[in-house]
């Protein structure tokens, strides 16, 4: 016993095509996951990267090209879907539109021959459960995007499954009904204990609702980790670009200190955090910084180790101000400043010279 | 609030012009002619129920009418077991050639119609094909018509002609199935035939009826094919209808019988309707 919900060995989705060999699609690639019962597992990347065929794969829709998925411990490659201990979620929720929202709700008890009084209860504790009693007797065409949401997530919790997979739930809302719906689905999923799986190619999304997140492309799991990880410690480039924004500069090592490192960047010495892989002196690095974590002063005030360059472009957003600053090597870079008692906002204007500055932990050297 | 009725009253004067000229004054001319003694010079302006009591004596007409909606049922009931899994395989089997295997069921309903039942007289004639095949399987000693001249050669050139026509709605019905539905069917515990069962066959209905409407329809008042392929033993009610015009020169009772047959299709149909409607409610209960 591996003690996982969900265990991904391996894992690989070879489509074919019908065009003949040599038109072969490589959608999943060697996938290695352990996803923890109970957890709120996010696979996230762009689309086309993997994510979706993953989550089919675990659900019995495709049949794996190599590897092995054990559910709960079991072997469940050649299961067909109909004999495994999950349910799905579609993004377009599959509601059967010739059945009431009772019947669809009730499709797997009376699948499983669950006696009628049984499951009209186990109906109504679902639609409960979704915060939607008294509409059993509606069709799904009578309901708002939110409710027909509800609906599939109470026609798949009522067979109390292992793991929950969701298919980009959430995508075909508005974004206050999104948002609404993102913390009651955690709650939901923090209420009834079941592992999710949960499908989304919005960075926020998965940053606020997962305990873990699997970032992917191109058929590859690039890093898993919590939130705060995936943000603050991206592994590669991709990861660091595909979550939030991210300036990259072209850095060369000069020197290490204990947990921090020198790089030469535009011609400049400037401060990282140390890496777990070590680094050699001369060697060719991309320091990965993102906006929020430089903060900007005048190039009279500032001395010491920053960059120097000047602001191109300034943005009001609200609560920030964005600043475009180019580099004397051409690189731009980008900073956003809060807008808190007079500094950002109004304090550079375009061509002036600014020095940026970030503690050096805020920065990291990728060498991926 | 006058400008859209006025434009409203243009849109809607033209088609209901022609619906009152080619539809509704037809049929009152015919329901009229019911009544009339005869077609005919002094006969026509004479009032009778003659033709009533006649056709309600007549048990042959009632027998054949019975007869004909059999016929009918039969026709569309066949053409719907033949269609079904062809257009099944068209959706979830035949991937991308779909279209052009569908255009190949198509094709043969391009030609005329009394070709294609002239053609079938040919297969089932003692010079035929089938007469041929079951020679040189030896299960017919000499040249012999096979099933030619008789209820069920109608039928089978019937069920030929309208199977097309059958196959398209159901196809068109099948096709807007999403796909995701036969997942969530699967996700939620039902091996394939219960999927079937449960979600296939139900959100099809509306096409296998709009199919068994196109057939049964025009079969009920079919006269053509029982004419050249039907014999004695294949005649419909259609064919005794084109009797009174034609040959009998009994207008009255022609309209009569049409009459007749309008009113036993209307209540067949709504029948029909109502009890699906019924079944509809319940169907996830008797079935899987």
């Amino acid at each position: 016993m591996s003690g996982f919900s969900v265990e991904l060995r391996e894992l690989t989705k070879v489509f074919g095509t019908s065009h003949g060999p040599g038109n072969e699609v490589v959608a999943v690639r060697d996938v290695n996951l352990g996803i923890h019962p109970g957890e709120f597992f996010t696979l996230l990347g762009p689309s086309g990267c993997g994510k979706t065929t993953t989550l089919r794969l675990i659900g019995g829709f495709e049949m794996p090209t190599r590897g092995e998925i054990f559910i709960e411990g079991e072997p469940m490659s050649h299961v067909p879907p109909y004999r495994r201990p999950v349910n799905i979620v579609f993004q377009n929720y599959a509601l059967f539109p010739h059945l009431t929202v009772a019947q669809n709700v009730a499709f797997g008890p009376t699948i499983k021959g669950v006696p009628r009084a049984e499951r009209e209860r186990r109906v109504q504790e679902a639609l409960a459960l979704v915060r939607l009693p008294n509409i059993g007797n509606r069709k799904p065409s009578q309901l708002s995007g939110g409710q027909q949401q509800r609906v599939a997530l109470a026609r798949a919790l009522i067979n109390e499954p292992a793991v929950l997979l969701l298919d980009e739930p959430l995508g075909a809302l508005d974004l206050k009904l999104r948002k609404q719906m993102q913390s009651e689905l955690k709650h939901l999923q923090q209420q009834v204990g079941i592992t999710f799986i949960y499908v989304t190619h919005d960075q926020e999304e998965a940053l606020t609702m997962s305990d873990r997140i699997a970032v992917m492309n191109e058929g590859q799991v690039l890093q898993v980790g919590d939130p705060v990880t995936i943000y603050e410690r991206p592994s590669c480039r991709f990861v660091a670009d595909f979550i939030g924004e991210t300036n990259f500069l072209r850095a060369q090592v000069v020197g290490k200190e204990r947990d921090r490192i020198c790089l030469c960047v535009a011609g400049e010495r400037v401060w990282a955090g140390a890496t777990e892989e070590p680094l050699r002196e001369g060697q060719e690095v991309t320091l990965a910084i993102r906006p929020e974590k430089i903060d900007l002063l005048s190039a009279a005030q500032a001395n010491g180790a920053a960059l120097t360059g000047v602001v191109r472009e300034v943005v009001y957003l609200g609560t920030d101000t964005r600043f475009v600053v180019i580099l004397p090597s051409g690189e731009t870079v980008v900073a956003r400043l809060q807008n808190i008692g007079g500094h950002g906002l109004g304090e550079f204007a375009a061509g002036d010279r600014v020095k940026l500055l970030w503690a050096a932990e805020d920065a990291r050297p990728l060498t991926g | 609030m006058r400008d859209t009725r006025s434009r409203l009253l243009i849109l809607i004067t033209p088609p209901a012009l022609l619906l009152i000229m080619f539809f509704v004054l037809p049929m009152l001319n015919m329901a009229t002619f019911s009544f009339r003694q005869g077609a005919f010079g002094e006969e026509r302006h004479m009032w009778t129920l003659a033709h009533y009591r006649e056709f309600l004596r007549n048990t042959a007409f009632q027998r054949l009418l019975g007869r004909s909606i059999a016929m009918a049922f039969e026709t569309s009931l066949y053409c719907i077991i033949l269609a079904y899994p062809l257009a099944y395989f068209l959706i979830f089997r035949a991937g991308e050639r779909r279209v052009a295997l569908l255009t190949l069921v198509l094709v043969p309903a391009w030609t005329s119609f009394l070709l294609r039942i002239l053609a079938w007289k040919l297969i089932l004639s003692s010079e035929g094909l089938l007469s041929g095949l079951l020679q040189a399987v030896g299960l017919l000693a000499e040249p012999k018509p096979v099933l030619l001249y008789s209820r069920a050669a109608v039928v089978v050139a019937l069920t030929y002609s309208w199977l097309p026509f059958v196959a398209l709605p159901i196809f068109a019905a099948l096709e807007r199935i999403d796909p995701h539905l036969l997942e969530a069917a699967a996700d939620l515990g039902c091996p394939p035939w219960r999927a079937f069962l449960r979600v296939t066959l139900p959100l099809s209905l509306p096409g296998v009826v709009a199919g068994f409407f196109f057939v049964f329809i025009p079969t009920l008042g079919e006269w053509v094919t029982p004419a050249l392929v039907g014999g004695v033993d294949g005649i419909m009610y259609g064919n005794i209808i084109q009797d009174q015009f034609v040959r009998g020169l009994n207008w009255p009772m022609g309209a009569l019988m049409s009459l007749v047959m309008l009113l036993a299709m209307l209540v067949l149909l709504g029948l029909l309707v109502w009890l699906l409607k019924a079944l509809h409610v319940e169907l996830g209960d008797l079935i899987g």
